[in-house]
């Protein structure tokens, strides 16, 4: 009750809590400090709950949790003073994606894992109290993407996409497992099997040498340690999801980008924000797909996969090509956003709330969405990383006056962009943007950088805005690149859904031009890369990439 | 009008375990402070003593272990209006925007403008519930009393029951904290 009462008094009056000091302090003194245990432990009272209650309760409570801190970080990032909660929160939610050796296990006997705590025994099946059995694993998430995922993605005639009831059961056409219905629980009730030791100890990748001085870096470190050999640990996906839709929300919305244009410190906040997103969901997905079940699990639900990415597709504007190529793509395209030029911070607004539904709804969200889920926030937080960074430096260089140029070189012209760049065909292409258009391309009304934009970027050779690049964007880049390279490399060669690969082949695009935009002798390591962007016009044409 | 011996006339009747009587006890607490939150003129009769007493005799018949869940149902309603009440009021009277609407709309047509801008002593003590009110908040999610409610814990947090013993087989020492030992 008192956790209800916080949710309206937080959400029903906001403005009291932005605008006057006495409230703005007790968010800081006594709100946040109390979610701190909650989120904490979120993954552990899930399964408690799971366990003694089902997982309708089990799902209530921990969508009731998320969304306090899910508005508390919406509505109160940009609060003055507030910023290193904000922090703190998102770190406790990433902590509780991935496994952890002091979980429920460790505290019940500090050698059984969640697996065994929880009854599943070695047939995947959890077993409850009262006797009944699951099947977790492939068979739950099969099941669960039928019943809680395409039959949710009715696609109504007005343009929206209406959410049916989630019937139980459903016959699986994937040739997994069966699992015995369980009330509209059953999607939610999913376990995601991750990998603890994807293919034995990393390889040393760019960037991997720089010390990690994250607050996550020690759950880093147990998570490491944690690792056996090839063991193959089962985490709830509930929690998983609800707070991955919380970071897509807040990486979506405007305020990381608010908070970076506040100066050097908000950039330094931000960057840890940054740094433990990334580094958690490229490390879930890593784990995921290290389980052959998992890739074989998304491949088999590609009807929810394409539901879900078209969808998103549609609002970010720009995978034309994947839209023109895709002739589903064109007819779900005409159907969502007809023949209107609406807003995209409208509809920006509208995955918001589509995605908050469909995770928040009591039949929950199976396995295969979560990692869809988790792919897609992968690649909304570099978009808005990328977004942010160069959004700051060209604020700055439209200052030159205001700010203390140690060299004074070039501020002027830094927005003048001229490039020559060799499209796939092999013929040389002038692109040409001046400052006018650079941040038009940059302004609120388009939430990621065309693509035009970055292969267009000139390389900065004022000092300063280098160091604003380095201190925003190519400090996180360097400690997660490695891994969110290793992701993309494992879905191109996976997964042949051309927009999947589109989507990954534009991610290495993103992050690596930051590396690349902000020219300093890393470059040279990143210059492969950068040509699989070049080409990777070329390479999306094709329906198997390697 | 509303004194601090009626409201303990009302909390004892609270107390006394019959279902009707404790409808009956909410009933008149929540239209008592409506009545009085409505009338700009008795918003003073709602002080922090007051409030806090309202707040108490609801959050007491919000045990459902104890009272039927109608009455836990008709209070928990009653803790939510009581708490729009004093957040609204918080709202007019802190928020720039919300002040000089509600100047705007307390001066009347025939008064001059000198005349409204006087100094009016602030007598209402609404905001400072909220405060309170949030901060208790805070501590009942936690498990704790709270410290203007004194005494009054909210229910306990599914995360204590549950994992109370859990942190018990672990640590091997005394339970911390408050709630009950399973």
């Amino acid at each position: 009750m008192a956790m209800d009462l916080i949710y309206e008094v937080i959400s029903g009056w906001k403005r009291l809590f932005q605008e006057v000091a006495a409230f703005r302090a007790i968010l800081s003194s006594h709100l946040s400090p109390c979610m701190k245990p909650y989120l904490r432990n979120l993954r552990d009272d899930y399964l408690v709950v799971l366990k003694s209650g089902g997982s309708g309760p089990s799902n209530s409570q921990t969508s009731l949790v998320v969304r306090i801190a899910r508005s508390l970080l919406l509505n109160f990032m940009t609060v003055r003073g507030f910023l290193l909660e904000v922090e703190m929160l998102v770190n406790l939610m990433m902590h509780s994606i991935l496994p952890e050796k002091m979980g429920i296990g460790a505290m019940l006997s500090g050698t059984e894992v969640p697996r065994q705590i929880i009854g599943i025994d070695d047939g995947n099946k959890l077993r409850y109290d009262d006797g009944s059995v699951q099947i977790v694993g492939l068979g739950t998430g099969v099941a669960g993407a039928l019943a809680g995922g395409l039959m949710r993605l009715a696609i109504s005639a007005q343009g929206g996409i209406k959410s049916a009831a989630a019937g139980a059961g459903g016959s699986s056409s994937s040739g997994g497992s069966h699992s015995s219905a369980r009330g509209s629980g059953l999607a939610g009730s999913g376990f995601l099997a991750l990998c603890t030791n994807p293919g034995g100890p990393s390889k040393l990748s760019p960037g991997s040498g720089v010390a990690d001085s994250s607050p996550m870096a020690n759950s880093y470190s147990a998570y490491s340690s944690n690792s056996g050999a090839n063991d193959i640990v089962y985490v709830p996906s509930y929690p998983i999801a609800v707070c991955l839709e919380t970071v897509m929300a807040l990486f979506l919305s405007d305020r990381a980008t608010d908070v970076m244009a506040m100066g050097l410190g908000g950039v330094d906040a931000v960057k840890t924000i940054y740094t433990s997103v990334i580094h958690t969901v490229s490390t879930l997905l890593n784990e995921a797909f290290a389980v052959d079940n998992n890739v074989r699990l998304v491949l088999h639900t590609s009807g929810t996969l394409l539901y879900f990415i078209l969808y998103l597709n549609f609002y970010y504007r720009d995978f034309e090509l994947a839209v023109k190529t895709s002739h589903l793509a064109g007819v779900l395209e005409n159907l969502f956003c007809g023949s209107s030029d609406s807003g995209v911070s409208e509809n920006r607004d509208a995955v918001c709330r589509f995605v908050h539904d469909q995770v928040h709804s009591p039949s929950g969200i199976s396995t295969a969405e979560v990692l869809v889920l988790a792919f897609h926030v992968l690649q909304v937080t570099t978009r808005a990383l990328v977004r942010g960074s160069l959004q700051c430096t060209m604020a700055m260089s439209k200052e030159p006056s205001t700010r203390a140029s140690p060299v004074g070189a070039s501020a002027g012209t830094s927005s003048e962009l001229v490039v020559n760049s060799t499209g796939g065909s092999g013929d040389s292409l002038t692109i040409s943007i001046d400052a006018a258009q650079a941040q038009a391309a940059m302004g609120p009304q388009h939430f990621f950088v065309p693509r035009s934009v970055l292969l267009a970027l000139p390389f900065p050779t004022d000092q300063l805005l280098t160091q604003v690049l380095n201190t925003s964007g190519r400090a996180v880049v360097e400690k997660t690149g490695g891994k969110v390279r290793d992701i993309c490399m494992s879905m191109l060669l996976k997964v042949e859904d051309t927009v999947v690969i589109r989507r990954c082949v534009g991610i290495i695009t993103e992050v690596y031009c930051l590396i690349l935009y902000s020219r300093t002798a890393a470059h040279k390591r990143y210059f492969f890369p950068i040509l699989v962007v070049r080409f990777s016009d070329r390479v999306s044409r094709t329906t198997r990439v390697m | 009008m509303c004194n601090g011996q009626d409201l303990l006339t009302a909390n004892i009747q609270a107390s006394t375990g019959k279902t009707d009587i404790q409808l009956k006890v909410l009933q008149v607490v929540l239209q008592l402070a409506n009545a009085l939150a409505v009338d700009p003129t008795s918003i003073e009769f709602l002080t922090t003593s007051v409030i806090g007493t309202m707040l108490s005799v609801s959050l007491q018949l919000c045990d459902s272990s104890r009272y039927h869940s109608s009455v836990v149902s008709s209070a928990f309603a009653t803790v939510r209006q009581l708490m729009a009440i004093i957040m609204d009021d918080a709202s007019e009277n802190l928020l720039p925007q919300q002040q000089g609407q509600r100047a705007a709309a307390v001066q009347s047509p025939g008064q001059s403008p000198a005349k409204s801008m006087a100094p009016v002593p602030n007598t209402n003590e609404l905001p400072k519930c909220a405060e309170l009110f949030i901060k208790d908040l805070s501590n009942f999610a936690k498990g704790l009393p709270g410290e203007w409610l004194n005494g009054k814990i909210l229910d306990m947090p599914w995360r204590w029951h549950l994992t109370h013993p859990f942190h018990r087989r672990r640590c091997g020492g005394p339970q911390h904290g408050h709630g009950p030992h399973i």
